[in-house]
């Protein structure tokens, strides 16, 4: 008993360290105006072994906290969006996903093969490079008063498609790092795949009534219920080789209407909490010393896929009517990755794909999280200056 | 009539447009939290919005009213006189009821009188549904004849 008291006083104390520095960060970032979730990659690449602090205590923690801070970011994503949504999403965007999708797999994918990290890096990376963060776009469009502006609809858009993707690309990633043969992997994903859509169809069916059951439900029994329920669905998906996030955003799917804003409200804190301990936990495995090797590849990578995305935002915007300045500012706000590219990077990495995966990821997604987000500020001089007006 | 567009804004909520006869176009954007951002668009480019006014969900009702929101209210007032037999009443259901569809009370069938709206957290609700829900501590508006509305009250209240 003497014994766990003084490790756990030791625990406490790191724990405690972390999280001030972190809540630091967070300030600093605030201040400045970027995001700071890419930072709290730079608070694990600090602790972590090699690192200027190593914190030996708290890996524990981190090592635990990790999937759940994937599960509640998940949850949060399925939140954002009504069924109606979704399935507008899929029927009149189809066009402008397929183009996304196609175009910004393919740097990731390409990258991974040359590199030799063979299917699972190819599809791991792709999909590094293909997820912009609706996060950190959906609150860079709200600070820079672009919520209103025409070409947010074709943004959005195109986010809620990669959203949906995602659904269905996650299991896929899932299904091939079991791996076994050709043919085990196949038929693996393909059950993976339609598992996920029968729950994505049963969570659009059900959700009036999940949603007006948790309702009546006061506030700490709701609080419990979703989370309970939210990792119990992650847990069986995750058994199911089906991938936990997507349980989780499936959740979040089906709950709508003021259940919505209420669980919102509530599992916030949680959701800040341990999405940070998920970040911090993906760089704490990272041994420093790899990242300088790592480094011009992710700037190539981030230039590469920059590009592609500015690429896809233009054409999304022309369709739709925008001019010049609207279709840059469309391209470029859509540069920015974020936290899913983290979560998808993270697959690759407990699958052990490449020792060069965990730095190259996070020197990437540190590049376009706060890159992204900048050139769009600048993204009106940027077509006044350099694109005749039409 | 005007002209206004709606532009569906996933993860966010709705935006509206209208382009005045005079003047820059202008927006709201509506969002399912009740907060709405007054949107003036550039003059240079129609595409961006040039100022933005967040709006509390009780300061979008204040302007709202400016606009001439309290003229429907004036109208409703208005109604009775001009149609003969006609009444209008709010009915608040007690707090502890529990919810039950329109469809369900089948309020129609039984007293001749029809829900127009239903006022939920200071929120109205207008020209709702057979499957719209009534609970307790919502203010219901009704309108039919005078002894439909007694009859409505007391299947709401009793």
């Amino acid at each position: 008993m003497i014994l766990a008291a003084a490790g756990s006083s030791d625990l406490l104390i790191e724990l405690g360290t972390i999280f001030l520095v972190l809540a630091l960060v967070s300030r600093v970032a605030g201040r400045v105006g970027v995001s700071a979730a890419p930072l709290f990659l730079l608070v694990g690449l600090a602790i972590g072994e090699g690192g200027v602090l190593p914190a030996s205590d708290a890996a524990a923690f981190f090592t635990i906290a990790a999937p759940l801070g994937v599960v509640l970011l998940l949850l949060f994503l399925g939140l954002e969006y009504t069924p109606d949504e979704l399935i507008a999403g899929l029927r009149q965007h189809a066009a402008a996903g397929a183009v996304d999708l196609v175009a910004n797999v393919t740097p990731g994918a390409l990258l991974a093969l040359v590199l030799g990290w063979g299917p699972l890096g190819a599809l791991v990376l792709g999909g590094v490079t293909y997820i912009s963060s609706s996060g950190i776009i959906a609150k860079a469009l709200d600070e820079l008063g672009r919520t209103g502006n025409r070409e947010t609809p074709t943004i959005l858009t195109v986010l809620v498609f990669e959203d949906l993707v995602m659904a269905a690309y996650l299991p896929l990633v899932a299904g091939v790092a079991v791996g076994g043969g050709a043919g085990r992997t196949a038929l693996t994903t393909l059950g993976a795949v339609a598992v996920a859509i029968t729950v994505l169809l049963v969570a659009l069916r059900s959700s009036g009534a999940v949603s007006s059951f948790l309702d009546r439900l006061p506030t700490e029994a709701l609080l419990l219920a979703v989370l309970g329920a939210t990792l119990l669905v992650a847990g069986g998906a995750e058994a199911a080789q089906v991938s936990g996030a997507v349980g989780a955003f499936l959740v979040g799917i089906a709950i709508n209407g003021r259940a919505r804003h209420r669980v919102e409200h509530l599992l916030r804190p949680l959701r800040d909490v341990f999405g940070a301990a998920f970040f911090v936990f993906f760089a704490f495995q990272i041994d420093p010393s790899a990242l300088p090797d790592a480094l011009p590849l992710a700037v190539l990578l981030a230039v590469v896929s920059a590009a592609t995305k500015i690429g896809t935002g233009w054409w999304a915007a022309g369709r739709a009517g925008i001019a010049t300045r609207g279709r840059l500012r469309a391209g470029t706000m859509l540069v920015t990755r974020g936290e899913f590219s983290i979560v998808l990077a993270e697959i690759g990495v407990l699958a052990e794909v490449d020792d060069r995966l965990a730095p190259l990821a996070a020197g990437y997604v540190l590049l376009l999280a706060i890159g992204g987000p900048v050139l769009s500020r600048f993204s009106d001089p940027i077509a006044d200056r350099f694109l005749a007006h039409r | 009539m005007v002209k206004i567009s709606e532009t569906p804004l996933p993860g966010v909520g709705a935006r509206f447009d209208l382009t005045p006869v005079a003047g820059r176009p202008i927006g709201v954007v509506s969002r399912p939290s009740g907060r709405r951002d007054l949107l003036v668009y550039r003059a240079d480019d129609p595409d961006a919005v040039e100022v933005t006014v967040p709006l509390a969900p009780d300061e979008a009702a204040a302007v709202a009213d400016l606009l001439g929101g309290r003229s429907i209210v004036e109208e409703i007032d208005r109604l009775p006189t001009l149609v003969q037999g006609l009444a209008i009443d709010w009915v608040s259901l007690p707090s502890g009821r529990s919810a039950r569809t329109i469809g369900d009370l089948a309020i129609r069938s039984a007293t001749g009188a029809s829900v127009i709206a239903i006022v939920r957290d200071a929120v109205a609700l207008p020209a709702p549904g057979p499957d719209d829900e009534l609970r307790g501590g919502d203010t219901v508006l009704l309108v039919g004849t005078p002894e439909g509305l007694e009859a409505a009250g007391v299947l709401l209240t009793g």
